[in-house]
Formats: structure tokens, sequence, C-alpha cells
């Protein structure tokens, strides 16, 4: 075939012009051009880049619902000081180049106030620049390993310290068992929950046998099966995530090694997870976790009520994955209100200190960015019931990092 | 010994499930050039298609029957489609069945939508096996595994249709001097090709999840089995066994990860050191 | 018009005139545009495929990343550098095991296809390197010290550099190196018999093109400030390459807009058509495989005006003929000598101990009936399969276990039997890369003229086959007679010693036969090489023969002139039956 590359120039023209139109287009969006978005006129935009195509949509999804939620039912109450909400959504496809790309829009075309992230660690990581150069608080609002902290990160969600601290000792207790054997994904949230665990499983005069980790995306669990049924194991941490959950747990019960046999207890198994594993492979398992849809308290009715008003009864399962997006947002709302600002200084002044009441129980958050909050120990019985064991308040989260 | 037992039957699982992915992969890059890269995919149709038979009150082995139904019904609409005019160039099988693949995965999220389907186990329980407690449905999958490979063994090696197979597979031109129909024996397999997909679809859905994506967990250990088989369709038992074997005992033993990047190892030097080829087949 | 490929700069002057978020999305995707020309050059262009690209580009990044990180915001500088040197090392390392004389097209993808899944891992698992999961965040910007470049500036940087590298990757496309890629892409074999070391031809253009590829990654690196496994992942690899089969792989400007178009689509409407927009794209592959194969840039260059395609004019020269070699020379005539030359394939024992000697300026012809092992002489001769035993040598000059481009350059010339030119270049350039095979190594090929010296006796034939007009004709619109008298005008551009021509005559008319004939006579007389000529036609032989070798069941049969040869019984025995298809 041919390649004498001189077509090559009347295309690059019309390709560089096409290119130069549509941009400046672009970049005429409205809000695009406005400078800060103050006034009476213009609304007060906040951003959230959330994973709506990709594997996270699961999180995603109830993730950007409750946000929609949260926005109007501020706006209902009369908006920030005196202005409308406006949430400008971003999906990231479940990449973190694309999140660094959507965070960047939604920074710099949209100006949003402030940015919320309920995305993975690596997105999260991702965006961390592009909010630095804003100067705008950045909200992590999803169950995260901590460990990173800085003046702008507000950490919404639960750490696996808070989720791990209170509950490992009860466990042990309710089942008269003290040997564990800790599972993970082989990345960074699964190790530094499983290094917690073990300090919490020392601390409460446990044991662990055993302790393995797999790689992402890994199908077959025998190899690892093995190991635990040839430890004396009497108590699995698992902290296997997406998919890895359903053929770990399945294999794992088949193999006899079920939580009938081999209670677990769990951090990272939300509703979604337990749905997909059935009743009788949930059966007998704990989970630690800020946040279910079951709990009865005031303001937990109250928000499910409204979320099913708004998406329908077959909208998505809010868990604690995505719940502090609606508590963090009205957070923030708050704090803004307080302080009379959206600049960062004066919302992390307001903020840091300030007790939210969410339908995942009080919020608060402090010096290091991170939240003090409930926790609740929920236990899977016969026929896919859940039984509220106990619930934790004002956990705080471990001292890993500090803003300077 | 138990362990020993144990292990023996944890490896042959391992390799029975991994081995039934490969052999419709190997069918496809072996006897037509095609690296399907929606092989995946048509294990997620027939998984889809078990729950849903499933959910409709159909027995187990028929649920089985309508997986490897659908993922043949797709697949052979896919090779009319687009599939038949990639033979020419290996280069262009990764588009087009990448394209696929897209395809096959956001049609089904769209229309079913993206959440994790429940495959129950046909066959719960463990039984004994040498003083061992080993799931049944496991030793269903190493004896599923062991008759598919006679039934495909015998296919090629002493039908005529198997004959055929091969000769297309050595020099379609020239066998369609002999008055062989190439085209029609190319949707043959590439159709055998995607009902094995979806069998296996349907075969691993009860020790997973099913989802849209599902596919891409397995093919990538399938593609590793098909690189260390070679040439051959009976080298992907023990290219399979070796594999099970070494990413079983290396987690056991060493690490999961070490165990990965072991059999990654072992393709790399399978790759540098037999050299093949192109076009000649050994079944 | 030549020049005007340098509005394509006109690309990262955007940055300057849009948002900062534009221009930084402008910066990226011309990296990944080039990235895809980059995977074209190699895999289009020189016919290696591989999915190296996107670890070279990881590579890049990380290094890039580790360094700004760990020396200090400077250090990104030496993270470039490091970025080009280890993905260069590590693809010479590779190009060395993997591109070399058992170099295949398969294997070879699929090798670094295992390396991306291998490197996948190790950059999860390598935290403390690599970040694991997480990555690495918060890479500096370009700059020195305190002083960064804006994002916007940065992505001017970047664009212009992505730019600058295709125009040169065109440009290098138009050199002799560039052309030679194509021709040893298209006829590996022919292009070894012509001198060319196809291996360091391959290698070398993997290892640039991964060079730069690393280099793009690095750079890619300080505008996104983050770098993370998926980066380096097969997803990713796989993105790139689709992006150069939709831009055709065959064309450098096709990759890079279709890699830009793509991932400015993507970013604009994912979010309005969310799954949609997914559903889109695979339909959209799937109709270009069927409709459009070759991707949309060879699709453009078609519909545009074919004499903006025009090939560079290739100076041919007439050498001044040297006075005949070795006429006077007191001491022993050198010779070319086969001796003990035995081939099998497999248990199949193809040739035995077969043994010849040919003079300067005799020509020898080998018959035999078919299967009786003459082809696979001269194959065993000029090296492209491999020899049980057997020792030739002209004068003192050993060729066996020698790689055919060496054999080659040692003066042993070949015609194949099918003309195997390269039909998509002129029968100037055809003839260019004939000259160069065996005097240049590639680093010459760049800045070398399109200007030729060819022997007289190879412009003999180009004058007999009417070629000397048609020097800027595609090989592709010759006549299968003509195409032959351009291989044997190939074979003879350099001078040599030895001279194999298998079957010159094949598909010739009787004129043309005829011609041809008088011609090796000639060019024996005049040249003097030692000529071996397979052939069936036994007028041909008649004609040129000084002696006749008769093979058969792979050994030496009968051996003198023609009619001595004729007249053997043992040879009439062997030819009965056969020989009535030759008439």
């Amino acid at each position: 075939m041919q390649i004498k590359p001189r077509w090559s120039v009347p295309l690059a023209a019309a390709t560089a012009a096409a290119l130069l139109f549509g941009m400046s287009a672009c970049s005429q969006e409205p809000g695009g051009g406005s400078e800060a978005p103050s006034g009476d006129a213009g609304a007060l935009k906040i951003g959230l880049t959330v994973d709506l195509s990709g594997v996270g949509s699961m999180i995603g999804t109830p993730g950007k619902m409750v946000a929609e939620l949260a926005v109007e039912e501020i706006n209902a109450a009369g908006g920030v000081n005196g202005q409308q909400l406006e949430l400008v959504v971003a999906d990231n496809g479940g990449l973190p180049q694309n999140t660094k790309t959507a965070a960047t829009r939604l920074v710099e075309s949209d100006q949003v106030a402030a940015l919320f992230a309920p995305v993975d660690s690596a997105s999260r990581d991702a965006a961390m620049p592009t909010v630095v150069d804003a100067d705008i608080p950045f909200f992590y609002p999803t169950l995260t390993e901590g460990q990173v902290c800085a003046p702008y990160l507000f950490s919404t969600a639960n750490t696996p310290q808070q989720q791990l601290q209170e509950t490992i000792p009860v466990v042990q207790e309710l089942e008269g068992k003290t040997k564990w054997f800790l599972i993970g994904n082989d990345y960074v949230y699964p190790r530094t929950s499983l290094e917690a665990a073990r300090e919490f499983i020392e601390a409460a005069g446990g044991e662990v046998v055993g302790e393995e980790y797999v790689p992402l995306g890994t199908t077959d669990f025998q190899a690892v099966i093995s190991q635990i049924r040839s430890s004396d194991a009497e108590l699995l941490l698992p902290v296997v995530v997406g998919a890895d959950t359903v053929a770990f747990e399945k294999q794992a019960y088949d193999a006899g090694i079920g939580a009938n046999v081999l209670p677990r207890l769990t951090i990272s198994y939300d509703d979604n997870t337990m749905a997909a594993l059935g009743q009788d492979i949930a059966q007998n398992m704990y989970v630690g976790m800020g946040y279910d849809m079951d709990l009865d308290t005031p303001e937990n009715r109250a928000f499910v009520e409204a979320y099913r008003a708004k998406f329908g009864d077959s909208a998505p399962a809010v868990t604690a994955y995505s719940i502090y997006v609606y508590a963090t947002i009205k957070a923030w709302a708050d704090a803004v209100t307080t302080a009379g600002s959206t600049a960062l200084a004066d919302v992390a002044e307001a903020i840091v200190g300030q007790v939210n009441t969410t339908p995942a129980g009080e919020v608060t958050i402090l010096d290091n960015r991170y939240a003090q909050e409930s926790i609740h120990l929920i236990k899977y019985v016969e026929g896919g019931e859940k039984e509220f064991v106990q619930t934790f308040d004002n956990v705080i989260p471990a001292e890993t990092c500090s803003v300077s | 010994m138990d362990v020993v037992i144990n292990e023996v039957l944890s490896i042959l699982s391992s390799a029975a499930i991994a081995s039934v992915i490969a052999l419709g992969l190997g069918i496809t890059f072996r006897l037509m050039g095609i690296i399907n890269l929606a092989h995946g995919e048509f294990m997620m149709i027939g998984a889809y298609a078990a729950v849903y038979a499933g959910a409709i009150g159909l027995p187990w082995p028929l649920g089985l029957l309508a997986g490897v139904l659908a993922a043949a019904v797709v697949g052979a609409l896919a090779e009319v489609l687009i599939v038949r005019w990639l033979y020419s160039s290996p280069e262009l099988s990764i588009l087009g069945t990448y394209g696929l693949s897209i395809v096959l995965i956001q049609g089904v999220q769209v229309t079913l939508g993206k959440g994790y389907l429940y495959s129950s186990n046909p066959f719960p329980g463990a039984i004994e096996v040498f003083g061992v407690a080993y799931p049944i449905y496991r030793l269903v999958l190493i004896g599923a595994a062991a008759v598919l490979f006679l039934i495909i063994l015998l296919l090629l090696n002493a039908t005529p249709l198997g004959t055929k197979i091969r000769a297309v597979a050595a020099d379609g031109k020239l066998a369609e001097t002999l008055g062989i129909r190439s085209s029609r024996l190319n949707l043959v397999v590439f159709t055998a090709s995607a009902a094995l997909a979806g069998l296996a679809g349907v075969l691993v859905g009860p020790l997973g999840n099913v989802r849209p994506d599902m596919g891409a967990d397995y093919i990538f250990t399938a593609f590793v089995i098909v690189i260390i088989a070679g040439n051959s369709i009976v080298r992907l038992i023990p290219a399979a066994i070796l594999v099970s074997t070494v990413q079983n005992l290396m987690t056991f033993w060493i690490d999961p990860m070490v165990a990965k990047i072991a059999v990654l190892v072992i393709a790399l030097l399978v790759l540098q050191g037999l050299r093949r080829t192109p076009g000649e087949v050994t079944v | 018009m030549r020049r005007l490929h340098w509005l394509l700069l006109l690309l990262p002057l955007l940055c300057l005139f849009v948002s900062n978020y534009y221009s930084g999305l402008v910066g990226q995707y011309a990296i990944l545009g080039a990235t895809a020309a980059l995977l074209a050059f190699s895999w289009g262009y020189a016919g290696v495929l591989h999915f190296f690209h996107v670890v070279a580009f990881g590579l890049g990044a990380y290094s890039v990343g580790w360094f700004a990180l760990n020396l200090g915001p400077d250090g990104l500088w030496l993270g470039l550098l490091v970025a080009v040197l280890l993905t260069g090392g590590v693809a010479v390392l590779l190009g060395i095991a993997g591109l070399g004389k058992n170099y295949g097209f398969m294997t070879f993808a699929l090798v670094t296809f295992v390396v991306v899944l291998a490197l996948e891992q190790i950059a999860v698992q390598f935290t403390a390197v690599t970040g694991g999961f997480n990555g690495l965040s918060n890479i500096p910007r370009l700059g020195f010290g305190d002083w960064r470049l804006s994002g916007s500036m940065n992505a001017l940087v970047l664009a212009t550099v992505a730019v600058l590298l295709v125009i040169g990757l065109r440009w290098l496309s138009t050199t002799p190196y560039g052309v030679a890629l194509r021709a040893v892409r298209d006829a590996p074999r022919r292009m070894g018999s012509f001198g060319v070391d196809v291996p360091a031809m391959r290698i070398s253009v993997f290892v640039l093109t991964s060079a730069a590829t690393g280099l793009l990654g690095g750079l890619f690196a300080t505008q996104t400030q983050f770098v993370s496994p998926s980066d380096i992942g097969l997803a990713f690899g796989t993105s790139i390459l689709v992006w150069t089969m939709l831009g055709s792989k065959t064309t450098l400007l096709g990759p890079f807009l279709a890699a830009i178009g793509i991932n400015f689509a993507t970013t604009g409407l994912s979010e309005s058509l969310v799954d949609y927009w997914l559903l889109i794209m695979g339909v959209v592959f799937v109709v270009v495989v069927r409709f459009l194969p070759e991707g949309f840039g060879v699709w453009l260059v078609r519909i545009l005006p074919a004499r903006w395609r025009r090939a560079p004019h290739v100076e041919v020269r007439r050498a001044v003929p040297e006075a005949p070699r070795d006429a006077a020379d007191g001491g022993a005539a050198p010779e070319f000598v086969v001796e003990q030359l035995s081939v099998a394939y497999g248990s199949n024992r193809v040739l035995q101990d077969v043994g010849l000697h040919v003079s300067p300026g005799e020509v020898l012809c080998l018959i035999g009936p078919n299967g009786a092992g003459k082809s696979t002489v001269l194959n065993a001769l000029s090296a492209v399969i491999r020899v049980e035993s057997g020792r030739w040598r002209f004068g003192d000059r050993q060729f066996q276990g020698r790689s055919p481009w060496r054999i080659a350059r040692d003066g042993l010339s070949r015609k194949y039997q099918h003309p195997s030119i390269a039909t998509d270049l002129t029968v100037g350039q055809n003839l260019a890369l004939a000259v160069w095979g065996p005097r240049y190594r590639f680093r010459r090929l760049l800045w070398q003229r399109w200007e030729i010296e060819i022997e007289p006796s190879a412009w003999r034939i180009l004058e007999a086959g009417g070629l000397d007009a048609r020097l800027d004709q595609l090989a592709a619109e010759l006549s299968h007679g003509q195409r032959q008298m351009l291989e044997l005008a190939m074979a003879l551009a350099n001078p040599c010693d030895v001279l194999l021509l298998d079957e010159p005559a094949a598909g010739m008319t009787k004129v043309e036969a005829a011609t041809l004939a008088s011609l090796i006579t000639e060019i024996a007389r005049d040249a003097r090489p030692a000529v071996i000529v397979v052939e069936h036609d036994l007028e041909l032989i008649r004609t040129v023969a000084d002696r006749v070798v008769v093979l058969q069941n792979g050994g030496v049969l009968a051996e003198g002139t023609y009619a001595e040869v004729e007249a053997d019984v043992r040879v009439q025995e062997a030819y009965l039956g056969t020989e009535a298809q030759h008439g």
C-alpha cells in the first residue's frame, strides 16, 4: 500500500481549524467563562466525579443519586447563603486518568466551589494535583484506608481502623473464638485494613494464624481455601472486594468453610454484595460499617423515605460506600453557611469540629480531616435477615497521619 | 496425605475450568488464526442464559443447554456478520473481536443491567474422596472437562468432519480445491468455539458471579495456556495442568502474585524456546 | 505543498487560545496520538506488531514520576533521560531476543503481550517504587526549581513535541531507511538476500519507537501529574492498538488524528451517553473492520489526488565499467567451490554430499527431474535454509554458517524463482535498495540521497526490459516478464562474484526468454561472476550453459557439456517420463 504522506497537509490544517473552532466554542459554554461564581443570579456549583459506566458504577450510581437528593433538599431549604446549589456530575469511567480529566473540567470549566469524589484511591490521587491548584476543598466520601492527609482533603467515610477497632473484640466474645485468618486482595486498601486488624486482634487477646493476599480479578480461590483449611483458623476476616468477593465466598462455602463454619467479620461487604452472595452464604457474617439502609433511626427513616420517593423502589441500595456523599454535601453546605464563604480556609475552619446529624449517625470531622462517626455491627442471620448487634458511636479514626 | 489429595483435586479442578475455556479459545486461534478477544463475552452470554433459564424454573441440564445454545447463536451471528472477514489477518481480528466484546458487554449492560446475577450451585455439598471431603461440583467439573476433551479430540481425529477441519486449518485454499467448503467449516468451527465458551460460562457461573464484564477475568489465564500449549489441542490439557499446578502450589507455599508472575515467565520461556511453523497443526 | 505539514504545529498553538482544561486535553491527546503514530511506524511500516508500546509508555511515566518525587522536582529531567534509556535498553534486549533470526510475527506479539501482563502485576506489587495500586501522584510539571510551567504552557510543550515527533517520523518514512523498512516488512527473505541486515532493521525500529514512546510517557506524566498501573496495562495498550488500526497503521497522521479524535469524542460524549457511548464505539470498531479494514487514513489517501502521493524520483546512473577482474591475475584464479553439501528436512534427506565448482565467467546449469534438489541447492547456498553439512567458498572467502545478508555482502547474489520485489515501491527504489543493501547499515540509510550507481550489466538488463524509462513507475504496474527483469537487475546491481539464478525464465514469453539467454551469456562474459542457473527451459540451457550438472535424488548424477549430458544414458533414464512435460 501507498504511503505518501503529503496528503497530511490539508487534513492537518482542517483538523487544526476544526479543533480550534470546536474548542473556542466549548470554552464559551455557560459557566466556563464566568469569573467568581458569586452574586444572586448564578447558582453555586459543586462538582461530583463518580464512576457511572465502569465497574465502580454500583457505587457511583447511588452516589450520584444521593448527591442529587442532598442538593435538592438544600435548595428546598433556601440554598446556601441565599444562593441555589447546582450539582455538576462528571463520569470518570473508573479510570484514574479520566478522573483527573473530569476533576479538571469541573474545577476549570465549571469553577465548582468544592469537589466530591466517591472513587477509588488511585482516582483520588489522580485528581489531587488539580484540586491543589484550584485551592478548593476536596471531599472523599467513601470507604478509605486513610493514610493520606492534606489540608484540603476531607475523608468523611469509614476507615478500616474505625470499622475494626470496636467490632473485633465483640465478635471474638460473641463467637467465643480467637484464632483469625486474614485474607485480602493485593492492594493498599486490604493490606492497610489487615495490618490494622492484626493490631486490634492482638490487643483483644486474639491470634492471627494466617494471612494471604490475592491479585484483583482472581477467579479461582482454591489454593487460598486450602491454606485456610490447613490452618486452625476459627474466624475469618476477608477484605476481598468487588467481583472477587462473590467468587471467594461461593467457593469457600462449597469447600466447607462458609460463614456457617468459619464466622466472618467483614468491613467491605455491603448490601449489594450480600444480595449477590445469597442468604445461605451470607448467613453468619458480621459486618462492621458506618451505614445500612435498614438502620432504625429517625434521620435514616426520613432519608430512605425521601430517596425512595425520588428514585423509586428499584433504585440501587445506598450503602456505606455512598451515604457519606449525601452526608458530606450537607455538612459542607452547613459549613459554608456558617463561614459565609466557600474559600478553602474558611470552609475548613467551619467544618472541622462541626457536628453533623446524618442518616449514618453523628459525623464530626476532626483536625486531620477524617471523621469521627458511628459504626454498626450487623449480623446476617437466617433467611437473609439482618440483626443489628451493636452500635458504637463516635468512633475515632486512627491518627495515621496529620495535617501540618 | 489429606493435604496431597486435596491439592491434587484442587489442581485438577482448576485445570478443568481453565482448559475448557482455553479449548474454545485455542480452537479459533490455532485452527483459524483468530485472536478472539470476545471469547470471554461468549462465556458471559452462556452464563446469563443459564441464570435466566434457572429463573424461569428450568432444571440445570436445560440451563446448561440454554447457555450453550445462546452462545452458539451469538457466535454464529458474529461469524457471519464480522469474523469471516477477519480470517485473512490475525491483527484485524484483534480490532474486530475487541469491538464485538464491547458491543456484547455494553449490550447486556444496557438491556439487562450491570448488577451481579446469582448462579446457584447445582450440586451443593461435598463427598468423600480418598478420605477427603471435596465439593461435588468441582468433581463434576473435572469429569465434564475430561469428557469434553475426549469428544473434541475424537471429533477432530476420528471423523471426516475433523479431517476437513484440519485440512482447512492447514491450508484453506488448498482444501477448497479438494472440494471442501472452508467458509462453511469456519462457521461450524467458530460456532463450536462460541458454544464451548458458553458451556464454560455456565460451568464457572456457580463458582463466581455472573455480570456483563465477567469474561475478562478468565480470558488471560486461558490465553497463557493457549500460548504454552503451542499448536496442539491435546497439549492444552498438560498446559492447563501445568499452569494450575504452578499457580496453586506457589500460591499455597509462597504468594499468589509470585505464582501469577511465575506462570507468565513459563509462557515467555515456552515462546522463546519452542519455535513453531505457523499454520502447522498437530492434534 | 511539500512543507505544508508544518501546519500541524497549529495544534499546539491552540493551547494559547483555549481554556486550561482544553489545552490540557490537547497536550495529553497529542501525546497519545504520537504514541499511536509510533506504533504505526513499527507495526504498519516495519511489520513489527507488539504490545511493548504500552510498557514503554508506562515505564517512561513511572521513571519521570519516581525521579521527580524522590530527587526533587528537577529530578524529572533525569527521569525523562532514564525514560528514554530504560525503555530503549529494555527494547534492545527484547529485540535481540525476539526480532533476530527466529523472528515470528505472532510469536513476538505474544511475547510482548505476556510482558505487559507481567509488568502490570509488578506495577501493582512493587509498591515501594511504583506506589502500588494508588500510583504516584503530584508529579511536577516541566520547569526548573520553583519555576514551573502552567498547565496550558506544559500542554503546549507536550503537543509541540508530539507534533514534531510525528513530522520527524513522516520524514523518516520517506528516507531510504523508511522505504527499506517497508521492503523488509513485505519481503524479509528477499531483502536478506540483498544483503540487508533484516534483524538489525527490525531491532532498530523497535528500539527507536520504544525509546520515543518512553519519552512520550514521561512527558504525559508531567501533564496528568500522575501515573498508576492502568497506564502500563493491557487495556490501555489495546486502546492504543485500536486507535492505530482505526487511523490506518500504514499511515502516520491517521493514527495520530484517530487517537486525538476518539479521545476528544469520548471526553465530550461519554457523560451524556454513558453506557451507550461505549456501545457506539464497539459498533464503530466492528463496522470499520467490516467495511474499512485498512482504517480511515488509507481511505483518505485514496480519495486524495494521486499527484499528492508521488514517490521521490531516484537518480539511477550506470557505473563506469571496471577492467575485467582477475583477468590477468598471475595466481590461481579463484573459483566458486561447493563441497559435500547435505540438507535434510526432518528425516527426509534432500541433498547428499553435493559438490560443485564454477569458475568466474562460467555458467553452470543445474538440471534434474522434479524433486531432485535443484532449488534446495540454491536455498542452501544463499543460507535461507539450514544445511546439515557442507562447505562453500569463493576463493578463500568461506560462506557456510553465515547469515543470508552476510553472504550477500560477500558477493554472492541471488535471484528467486518468483519475483518478490516490493510492489509498492518504484522501480528506482527497488534498485536503490538492492544497491544499498550490501553496502550500508541502517544509520547510513537515514542520510542517503536517492541517487545510485548500478553495474553496467544491470543497466543492460533494464534497457532490455524497457525499464530504464520506467524508473518512477511502481513495481506493481509491471508485467511479469518485466518483474523478472527487474529482479535480475537488482541481483546484479552491485558487483558480485557468484550469481545464483533460480528459474530466471519462468513465466517469460519465448522472445523474452531468448533475450534473457543472451543477456546471461553477455553478463558472464563481461562481469565475470560464477553463475549457477536452475532452469527447466532446455532451449535456454543449451544457449547459456558452459557446463551442466544433473541432479537426481539429492546427488550429482552426471556432469559435462550440454551435448555430453544429453548423450548420457543414465540421464535419459532419469528423465524418462518427466522429460515429456518440458519438451
